[in-house]
């Protein structure tokens, strides 16, 4: 079930795409052109609800009805585009703006466009700088053919679009931790409500969507609604751009329509081709580090949404993890909570000390081999602390790796015990008597 | 707003819209526990501690009605998550639930990963006994711990964020409240965090660092032993002390505090709640800056004057000495041959006896504080035209303009900024005037800038402005001197005033429209504005009495005046010109400068200095107590008056002794002895009755000046409420404040010192019992206004290019706060320019400048500020080493300014 | 009669057998029990820091109010005791005590321990409190480690108050 035609990751092959000239000549900005002349911004609004377009950052929310919760008649309005990237496992938008930032340029201008800001930034994760050098010397072809600036292409429309690169935390990905970060303060998240949709950078409307999402509007605009809805499942049309690491043969980036099973992914000559050396598929993890893993036993499920859903995991950002039968779980879990530990911003107490604490009884166990029985529960305590009561997601995130491999291979955790019984290894009193 | 209804635990509660879950659960009486949550600061649910469960009725999205259930009940949608109820507001119809097992175990755990980075070093902590982590601990915590201690995270401590608070990172919890506090309250954002996750950390971004002068609140409300004070660190446990009601007598605002006493030794000060007054806070001032309590150089024993030197002696002894002298010059000289002057931080107790006894003994020259060139007549319009009772300004917002007009609130009354700001902050109009920027600027809602000495104009443009707009004039026409100010104003045209002050004329009117069409106005002045001359602050007057609301509650003028009690010297009557209660006397006596100026003549020949240390400031005043045959100081400190005095007398500071206090906006309030009177020192009243009893017992008769008037039994007050009854009996205006009284108005609080609440933690401000101060009833109200508009301006001898200002700083040369950690934030001395003036005359900060006036000259270091206006000199008068009556001409000097060259 | 009169030397003759249950005190001193609560001794850990933190929790325990504590803070370069803090002043007014061992149990350091000794006795009240000088063993007398709590092992350092932004 091969893609005919690529949407987010179009013309990627063509020489020189990230070339003005190249781009236009090849049917690009034509979108934004059509869209400026001829549709009003409720035009496109409508026409990207339609076309059932999901948030592909992450969550999966519909962007035209997120779109459609600003407030009546407030002014300015923000266009923020999510390219901090910093999901582990995930890495399709640096491609898209390393090869094709025009597309991502025309994407940002013609959102703008419909949601009537006239204001744009392009938040980029720090270690981007060759992709924002890429990126800002697309927008000065673009500002020079005259696609933005002000009273363009002579319709009263202005637009200005900035890059901003920050300064690498995982935690500016969240959309008002980002916000904070661009407006100059310290990268944390705030409280919700108000949405950014209602009060967002420096207090006003503001929409924040992610590269992928952003790169599929031109297309939709160009190409119409039926067309786009003709890729994908009912619920989640389109494609999707997967990122696939770990023990594959092909680790890449891959564009398959929603609703392809998993294991075409993996298996596929095309896309993953088959695990490195045959060994069988231990973990996977679909959508980047914070969700939940899955194993070899759900190979079949459809790559969407609501499949993934139901299967207890997520789809997130698209970052597909494939790990063999070589790895330990415990040891997997305590890498990526590290990840976190190290990621977390302070703010909320759980996620700050929860996280703390996993690695270092997770350090104890799997580094140091001092692993007790206590500590198991220990662990699935502190878990069970940290989720759902944290200030963002990141903390919820956070508890995914060690949850899943506590509740996937708990005989992994049981033989660290043994193993550690067996070294008779030391006991640490909690409290130091005299 | 209207009200909401919801259920918490199964108990109904109706809450005004907009209240959020813990404020509404502590209405029901149910606990929820928090940390970062404080019901002056913004919510921001970063703690998770108050998580609970919620729920809100189930709407069916086709009708838009509430879906019910077989009894007809509200279906309840349950939140999938729980919610932190600091940050959740209530809905009608809302169910709340806070006991459940999901909601403790939630709890349960952020307590756990609380105490997980948490040093539990409670023996050594100096929050330990009133620290809610330890409360919450025992309330809702685990038992035991499973982390492993060796796996804290360990930093060096403490570190000194600047002289007066030290930060403990391991015991910090990251709650952020000092943050938020210093954003939201202080306007000080001097402290921030840094890093992330567990290296989260506080810091202080200023130079130096916490340069704030509410930075002790933040220890009050920090919800761990993370800030401590250093006035009270490692000095005693919280719960040996014993707390004791005072006021403070620092500066005007009168912030009531609490004395934490361990066996009469003062061990801290902590801000006792009185939501009109101080709310919860206090300055650093009042925090800090009662050590001279127990300063080691307090006198305990009269001394007397014998061959030259002072000798201590026994009470009896120089109240002889003192009756005997007094009767003797009283006798030779008449009655007019006496003169007292008598400090501004004394009670109401000390004053009225104080002037009434040199009444009795036939002198009028009687006055507050020092004189000397920049001296002002005793402030009439703040207390004519105080705001009435019921005054609270913690109340006002929306529909409220206050007119602030050359004042500098957080240097002359650092209170009235934070509530100040509050009224801006609640939506109310604050117009913050003046000719140089204050750090209340920040918080206004209209900043005006008049140019040098356009002030006049201004307050002349608003009110001509308000006199188009308003008619009710009837109670001006009554007033001496409304004729001349009318016709004055009819001369000049609202455009001059407008160029003259730099505003347009459009701007003028508004203003005015703006201040007599509020529900509520307030004008605050300080001494900037009174320093241009009476005229200003009676067209000031002439403004309030426009608006028809003087003498009602939150309407009205508040004079910032030097001294914790100056309003209440004025209205005992410590003043030459008039009697307790404003009433004038038949005979006018002299003022400071007149002493100063008959004793050098030999016209007064003994001075009582009572709480007032002239000597430090004044040439012209050593000079007339060199000459003055006999001089008695009663002071804490020998001063450098004492080194002129014949007697010197002990007397007992505000901590030692009971008395009543009149605050800016005239509310009297009662503070309490903390401690017994250190030595023999007495307080200022009975020293006074003593020298009284002593008089009735002299032997000689009066001679040809008559005999003494004075009795026993009139002056035998046995406690300081006695004097309190005859204040309330014989001053005009002081009707019913009784002691009794006083002690009435003690509320429950609802705020609960840890110890009656260690629920909610808002701080270890401590539970009002001993009373909130009366404010007292409106002398203008009887419509009996008795002002009289001379439209004096200040003079200048002569026209030189600069005009000096003094500049009151809150941490000056005050002898009170000698010993007090203080003392490093007290500048030396210096002269203040603008950074155009310094560069026109190649100056730089510390280099030496000469100033000369009319008067003299002097040199002293300049200090280059960006904020200063060009043309204008601030110098720090309060400061111990600055002399300014050496150049003084007037409340306001011109003079030039020179480099200092040296070779 | 006589039966009596032999009955009772019968027992004095017994006694005269028997080992003496008094005991020639203060020649003879007689040993107590290993739990017997006399005169407090302050402790001290093995390394000769004052075991006592001045945490005055003794005092808040005491129930006949015998005990003063003014704590104060450790000079750092040369502490007295583990930590921050220390007693400044620690007296014990031995009139007043009950000796109920009730600060031995509120002690979070095990400093302070009633020890054996009971000869109390003053000639004039003032001799009766004890000062630190004369509760405290002397420095090569102390035992243990001071607990990980108040030796702060492993420190991060600490940023100043002041940073350059």
């Amino acid at each position: 079930m091969g893609l005919t035609e690529h949407i987010v990751m179009r013309e990627l092959d063509i020489p020189d795409i990230s070339d003005f000239a190249v781009y236009r000549r090849h049917g690009g900005w034509e979108a934004y052109r059509y869209a400026l002349t001829e549709k009003t911004p409720a035009d496109i609004v409508q026409m990207v609800k339609d076309s059932g377009l999901r948030g592909r950052g992450g969550a999966g929310f519909p962007t035209g009805v997120k779109w459609g919760f600003l407030p009546k008649g407030v002014y300015p309005r923000y266009l923020l585009c999510n390219c901090d990237e910093s999901e582990p496992g995930t890495f399709n938008n640096h491609q898209i703006i390393d090869k094709n930032p025009h597309q991502l340029i025309e994407g940002v201008a013609l959102s703008a466009y419909a949601i009537e800001a006239n204001v744009a930034y392009i938040y980029m994760r720090g270690e981007f700088a060759a992709a924002a050098r890429t990126l800002e010397r697309a927008i000065a072809q673009a500002y020079e053919a005259g696609f933005l600036g002000k009273n363009i292409l002579g319709t009263g429309f202005d637009l200005d679009i900035y890059v901003h690169r920050g300064a690498g935390a995982y935690i500016c990905g969240e959309e008002t931790a980002l916000m904070e970060s661009l407006e100059g303060k310290i990268g944390q998240p705030r409280l919700k409500p108000p949405f950014p949709a209602v009060a967002g950078l420096y207090g006003k409307p503001t929409i924040i969507n992610n590269v992928e999402t952003l790169a599929n509007v031109p297309r939709i605009v160009e190409k119409g609604v039926a067309w786009y809805r003709s890729h994908g499942t009912e619920k989640s049309p389109g494609t999707k751009c997967f990122s696939l690491s770990g023990h594959v043969n092909r680790p890449g980036n891959y564009e398959l329509p929603f609703g392809v099973p998993l294991r075409e992914l993996i298996e596929s000559p095309e896309y993953g081709g088959g695990m490195k050396g045959g060994r069988p598929v231990k973990i996977i993890i679909p959508g980047g580090a914070s969700a939940p893993w899955l194993t070899a036993d759900h190979l079949d499920i459809p790559l969407d949404y609501e499949s993934l859903a139901a299967a207890g995991s997520m789809l997130g950002s698209g970052g597909v993890i494939v790990l063999n039968d070589t790895v330990s779980a415990p040891y997997v879990a305590y890498k990526m909570d590290e990840f976190f530990k190290h990621e977390s911003c302070g703010k909320c107490t759980p996620c700050r000390e929860g996280t703390h604490w996993l690695v270092r009884t997770l350090h104890r166990m799997v580094e140091e081999g001092h692993a007790t029985a206590a500590d198991i529960d220990t662990l699935h305590s502190i878990y069970r602390q940290m989720a759902g009561n944290c200030f963002c997601l990141l903390g919820e995130s956070a508890v995914m790796p060690i949850k899943s491999a506590l509740q996937l291979f708990p005989h992994e955790f049981e033989a660290l015990v043994k193993r550690s019984s067996s070294r008779n290894g030391h006991q640490i009193p909690l409290i130091v008597r005299h | 707003m209207s009200d909401v209804t919801l259920t918490i635990d199964g108990v109904q509660v109706t809450v005004p819209a907009g209240t959020n879950i813990v404020d509404a659960a502590r209405q029901a009486g149910i606990a929820i526990p928090v940390f970062c949550y404080h019901p002056r600061l913004k919510p921001v649910g970063m703690c998770r501690m108050c998580l609970v469960q919620v729920g809100t009725p189930k709407v069916d999205p086709a009708t838009r009605q509430p879906v019910l259930d077989a009894n007809g009940q509200p279906v309840i949608a349950m939140m999938p998550k729980l919610q932190t109820a600091c940050t959740t507001p209530v809905s009608p119809g809302m169910v709340v639930k806070t006991t459940t097992e999901e909601v403790r175990f939630a709890q349960r755990g952020i307590l756990e990963f609380l105490l997980t980075s948490h040093p539990l070093d409670c023996p050594v902590c100096d929050k330990g006994g009133e620290c809610p982590l330890q409360n919450l601990t025992m309330g809702w915590g685990p038992a035991v711990s499973r982390f492993d201690y060796n796996d804290k995270v360990h930093f060096e401590k403490p570190v000194k964020l600047g002289d007066l608070i030290y930060l403990d990172r391991e015991r910090c919890i990251l709650c952020g409240r000092c943050v938020r506090f210093q954003d939201e309250i202080a306007d000080d954002p001097v402290l921030g965090f840094d890093n992330r996750g567990r290296n989260w950390m506080i810091i202080s971004k200023s130079d130096p660092p916490f340069n704030s002068k509410f930075s002790g609140n933040t220890t009050d409300i920090c919800p761990v032993g993370a800030l401590t004070s250093s006035d009270f660190r490692f000095k005693a446990r919280v719960w040996e002390l014993q707390s004791k009601p005072v006021v403070c007598t620092l500066c005007p605002v009168g912030c009531n505090l609490t004395l934490d006493m361990r066996h009469d030794r003062l061990m801290r000060v902590m801000p006792r709640e009185n939501a009109a007054v101080n709310d919860i806070w206090i300055c650093d001032k009042g925090r800090y800056g009662h050590r001279f309590i127990e300063a080691p150089d307090r006198l305990t024993t009269p001394l007397v004057r014998r061959n030259g030197k002072l000798v201590p002696v026994s009470w009896d002894e120089a109240l002889e000495v003192v009756a005997d002298q007094l009767t003797l010059i009283r006798a030779r000289h008449g009655g007019q041959a006496l003169a007292g002057l008598a400090g501004p931080q004394l009670s109401n107790e000390d004053l009225y006896l104080f002037q009434k006894l040199l009444r009795e003994l036939g002198s009028e020259n009687i006055d507050t504080g020092i004189g000397g060139p920049a001296a002002l007549p005793p402030d009439e319009i703040g207390g004519w035209l105080a705001p009435g009772p019921n005054t609270d300004l913690s109340k006002l917002g929306s529909g409220t303009v206050v007119l602030v007009i050359g004042a500098d609130p957080e240097e002359e009354a650092p209170l009235y900024m934070l509530r100040l700001r509050g009224i801006a902050q609640r939506g109310g109009k604050l117009v913050v005037a003046g000719l140089r920027p204050t750090k209340l600027e920040r918080s206004a809602t209209q900043v005006v800038r008049y140019r040098p000495e356009g002030e006049l104009a201004f307050v002349q443009g608003l009110l001509k402005a308000a006199l188009e707009h308003s008619s009710r004039t009837a109670t001006l026409e009554r007033l001496a001197g409304w004729k001349e100010l009318r016709a004055a104003l009819e001369r000049v045209s609202l455009n001059n005033l407008a160029t003259a002050c730099g505003l347009t004329v459009d701007g003028l009117n508004q203003l005015a429209k703006d201040f007599l069409t509020a529900s509520q106005s307030l004008i605050v002045y300080g001494w900037e504005a009174r320093s241009a001359g009476p005229a200003l602050t009676e067209a000031l007057a002439a403004l309030m009495l426009l608006s028809g609301r003087t003498g009602t509650a939150n309407n009205g003028i508040i004079a910032l005046l030097p001294g914790g009690n100056s309003r209440g010297a004025i209205e005992m009557g410590v003043r030459p010109d008039a009697g307790p209660g404003y009433t004038p006397r038949k005979q006018r006596g002299l003022d400071a400068n007149g002493i100063w100026d008959a004793a050098r003549e030999g016209k007064v020949r003994a001075i009582w200095l009572a709480g007032v240390d002239p000597a430090a400031k004044l040439p012209v005043a050593r000079a007339a107590l060199e000459a003055a045959e006999f001089v008695i100081v009663q002071d804490l400190f020998l001063t450098a008056s004492a080194e002129y005095a014949d007697v010197v007398l002990p007397t007992a500071s505000v901590a030692e002794r009971e008395g009543t206090y009149t605050n800016a906006e005239r509310r009297v309030q009662r503070s309490r002895q903390a401690c017994a009177p250190v030595g023999e020192s007495r307080p200022d009243w009975q020293i006074v009755a003593a020298v009284a009893q002593a008089l009735a017992m002299v032997p000689i008769g009066g001679g040809r000046n008559g005999p003494i008037p004075v009795t026993t039994e009139a002056w035998s007050y046995m406690v300081a409420a006695d004097v309190g009854n005859e204040i309330a009996a014989q001053v005009p205006g002081y009707a019913g404040i009784t002691y009794a009284a006083l002690a009435a108005t003690g509320t429950g609080g609802s705020w609960g010192r840890q110890f009656d609440d260690a629920i909610y933690y808002d701080g270890t401000s401590y539970t009002n019992t001993e009373g909130v101060g009366l404010v007292l009833p409106a002398l203008a109200s009887k419509g009996t206004v008795n002002l009289t508009f001379t439209g004096k301006v200040t003079r200048f001898a002569d026209e030189r290019p600069m005009l000096l200002l003094e500049q009151v700083l809150a941490y000056d040369g005050d002898r009170h706060l000698r010993g007090s950690k203080l003392q490093s934030l007290i500048p030396r001395g210096y002269a203040a320019i603008s950074a155009d003036d310094a560069a026109k005359l190649n100056i730089h900060s510390g280099d030496r400048v000469r100033l000369i006036s009319a008067a003299g000259e002097m040199v002293i270091p300049a200090r280059v500020l960006a904020d200063v206006p060009n043309g204008i000199i601030l110098l720090p008068a309060g400061l111990a080493d600055v002399m300014a009556a050496e150049i003084e001409t007037g409340p306001r000097t011109r003079v030039n300014l020179a480099k200092v060259v040296t070779e | 009669m006589i039966r009596e009169l032999v009955k009772g030397l019968g027992t004095t003759l017994r006694y005269m057998f028997k080992r003496p249950v008094t005991v020639q005190y203060p020649e003879v001193k007689r040993p107590v029990r290993e739990r017997f609560r006399g005169r407090h001794e302050l402790k001290r850990f093995a390394n000769g820091q004052e075991r006592c933190i001045g945490c005055a929790l003794c005092a808040a325990a005491c129930p006949a109010d015998a005990i003063l504590v003014i704590p104060a803070e450790n000079d750092p370069a040369n502490p007295r005791s583990p930590g921050e803090r220390y007693a400044a002043v620690y007296e014990i007014n031995m009139l007043r005590c009950i000796f109920c061992g009730y600060c031995e149990d509120a002690c979070p350091t095990n400093a302070i321990v009633l020890e054996h000794q009971y000869e109390l006795s003053f000639y004039d009240r003032r001799a009766a409190i004890y000062t630190k000088e004369m509760l405290l063993v002397p420095p090569d007398k102390g035992h243990g480690e001071p607990p990980p709590i108040l030796q702060q092992l492993n420190r991060q350092p600490s940023p100043p108050a002041k940073i350059d932004l």
